[in-house]
């Protein structure tokens, strides 16, 4: 009989399981503040306590103590979803990870041999005219077997951590929505006056009554989740109805005195969700069998080529029937650099250094790729439609971030000129062509005058 | 036997059963590298359930891996382009893409995936369908497991066990069952069948009541 013995651990098995789920995740997720949030969400604080309803006696606080009950109720609905996704990607990720390093040190000619005679040893002991038909095939045969064998293995895993990246960023881009409308709604709700956090709170609570773009992705790549009323991460929870908790927060709002708007809001939200469901599913199966293992987007990341018609289509089918990204276009948007904000202030740069110049051009590059799906105007050419984002959306905020340094800069040393924006402006336009853009070099005067104009600006 | 789909959903299933008079609990610890304890779960669960009896309650990790292949096929997952199109052809669907001695050995290695031994590094061993069809929600391998012992006051070389506890919220002591000696699926069998009739389960569960 084998060894039975007692082990002290330092916490409960439950932790200790806990713990363990953590270990093996990517670092990459254990790392992540929302992953963070997700893991430790506790159902029990995202609702008000009965306590606080009767303390509440007016009518508007009470239809602010449900609004943020539906909200409580909606989040128990949805968390479960995330936290069951995070542990399928993650593993996934990590999975492919490993055994795609498992699977180049197996192709080594050394270590395919010693598979080969490993191999034959064991399927000598099985029964079977096929198993002894293997044992008597030449070595160098096998070797082949084994590399086409290795090469789809590799393939394989290579694309399933594609796929579980994919949906790292698809499901950091949901729970990051998720989370700032949580955070907004919470922050909102002491205003009595303030619609949006009622109409955000409605759009979240709908969000439950129809499967996310990543939960449909991840069920067509293989991933069963239970039915939402089945899921739940503490039993201490008994989940509300988010929906019953709405109507009520609608019927006991005061902001409107026949609080039929809010109700009409409801509704106009509820039959988006009936209709759109069935199409976002369509949209999503329909997209999985074109691009297969592939990541379409691949071909577009910063600064790798420049925008194209084609990228301008891809972005266009992959935005779905409510409005959303498919989880192939949340990726590839994740990996784009954030647009520059007219807010901020950019300080001086020393335009002769390479990865300054870089760092520029990639800001250029995200942010017209950011905007490729905005209209084109009637009789508008390609190039004219590109040349007029890069003016329009990047140069015009880099000119106001400037214009802002500019103004609060105590230094004179630190100041831009107009000649340095210029020059900033063509190399800018230089480093872009490198990779395929046919930009001009922007009109000099016009950009004198609104340089003249940002600097006369409150 | 309690199969739940991952470890987070250890929790889950513990709050769900622990009602139903169970006093004793067991959580099953391997990776998907110990090739017969994979093996034995596929068939051995409902065995295990009675074996272990009324009061005992085992946690397993389920293997997905023959729904997985059948998921692909039915899907045209990816997977399924890649490896199906040999499984099929082994049915009788041969054609010409598969007449070369290679093809026709892949497609029979690949029959054999479990009897596949591959060697991915010095001394160290799997089988094929570790490679290609590995169970996510299992412990990968070695340096998984290495990461994890820890936490259950274990050595790494003591994976794979069989650990039983009495309350998941509770700080006490486990017992660990040692599974590291089990070769083959038949000797898993054989050692089921006999411990949990053995003297040695009948004091963790006599432990498990005076605890209850």
């Amino acid at each position: 009989m084998p060894e039975i013995y007692k082990s002290r651990i330092t916490r409960s098995f439950g932790e200790s399981l806990s713990r363990v789920k953590r270990a093996i995740l990517p670092t990459a997720i254990l790392k992540d503040s929302l992953a963070g949030w997700v893991m430790d969400f506790d159902a029990l604080e995202t609702e008000p306590s009965p306590t606080e309803f009767r303390q509440s006696e007016r009518r508007d606080d009470r239809g602010t103590f449900v609004l943020m009950s539906a909200m409580g109720a909606a989040l128990q609905q949805q968390i479960p979803l995330y936290f069951a996704s995070l542990f399928c990607i993650g593993r996934q990720w990590r999975v492919s990870e490993i055994a795609i390093e498992s699977l180049e040190s197996a192709s080594s000619r050394e270590n395919i041999l010693a598979s080969i005679e490993a191999t034959q040893g064991h399927l000598s002991r099985l029964k079977g005219k096929r198993a002894f038909l293997l044992v008597e095939t030449p070595v160098e045969s096998f070797v082949e077997a084994f590399h086409l064998i290795f090469d789809s293995g590799l393939e394989h895993h290579r694309a399933q951590l594609r796929q579980a990246q994919i949906w790292w960023h698809g499901w950091q881009s949901e729970v990051g929505n998720l989370k700032q409308t949580v955070d907004a709604c919470i922050a909102r709700s002491s205003d009595k006056g303030d619609d949006n956090a009622f109409i955000e709170i409605i759009r979240m609570v709908f969000k439950t009554y129809q499967p996310s773009p990543l939960q449909l992705s991840l069920e067509q790549g293989g991933v069963v989740f239970k039915e939402p009323q089945q899921r739940s991460i503490s039993s201490r929870v008994q989940t509300s109805e988010p929906m019953l908790l709405t109507i009520l927060a609608a019927l006991t709002s005061s902001r409107d005195p026949y609080y039929f708007r809010d109700l009409e809001r409801m509704f106009y939200y509820w039959s988006r969700t009936i209709s759109d469901g069935p199409k976002i599913q369509i949209a999503l199966e329909r997209l999985r069998r074109k691009y297969g293992l592939q990541d379409p987007f691949e071909k577009y990341q910063s600064m790798a080529h420049s925008v194209s018609g084609e990228l301008r289509k891809l972005v266009l089918e992959n935005e779905l029937p409510d409005e959303s990204d498919s989880p192939w276009l949340m990726a590839w948007k994740q990996t784009l650099e954030e647009e520059p904000s007219s807010w901020e202030a950019l300080r001086r740069r020393d335009l002769r250094s390479t990865s300054v110049l870089l760092s520029f051009a990639r800001s250029a590059d995200s942010t017209i790729k950011r905007h490729i799906r905005d209209t084109i105007t009637p009789g508008e050419l390609w190039n004219e439609f590109v040349q007029r984002l890069f003016e329009d959306e990047w140069i015009s905020t880099i000119l106001a971030q400037i214009a802002k340094a500019n103004k609060e800069s105590e230094s004179l040393e630190n100041l831009w000129t107009v000649d340095s924006f210029l020059e900033l402006i063509k190399k800018v336009v230089s480093q872009l062509r490198t990779i395929g853009y046919s930009l001009d070099v922007p009109d000099e005067n016009r950009w004198r005058d609104a340089w003249g104009k940002a600097h006369l600006e409150k | 036997m309690i199969p739940v789909p991952g470890l987070d959903q250890v929790r889950i299933a513990w709050i769900e059963i622990r009602a139903q008079g169970y006093i004793l609990y067991g959580f099953m610890l391997y990776s998907d590298a110990d090739t017969p304890l994979v093996n034995y779960m596929q068939s051995g669960l409902v065995e295990i359930d009675a074996l272990s009896g009324a009061e005992c309650a085992i946690f397993v990790i389920e293997s997905p891996s023959a729904k997985w292949i059948e998921f692909t096929r039915r899907k045209d997952h990816p997977w399924w382009r890649l490896f199906g199109r040999y499984l099929q052809a082994t049915s009788g669907q041969s054609s010409k893409e598969f007449d070369s001695i290679s093809n026709k050995l892949v497609r029979e290695l690949l029959k054999y995936q479990q009897a596949v031994i591959v060697q991915v590094a010095d001394a160290q061993l799997v089988t094929l369908q570790h490679l290609f069809a590995p169970d996510y929600q299992l412990l990968y391998d070695r340096s998984e497991v290495w990461s994890v012992a820890k936490e259950f006051g274990i050595k790494p070389e003591d994976v794979p066990c069989l650990i039983f506890f009495h309350d998941l919220d509770d700080d006490e002591d486990v017992t660990i069952v040692d599974l590291t000696d089990l070769r083959t699926e038949r000797q898993a069998t054989r050692y089921f069948r006999r411990f949990f009739g053995s003297r040695e389960f009948k004091k963790i569960l006599r432990e498990a009541r005076a605890h209850a």
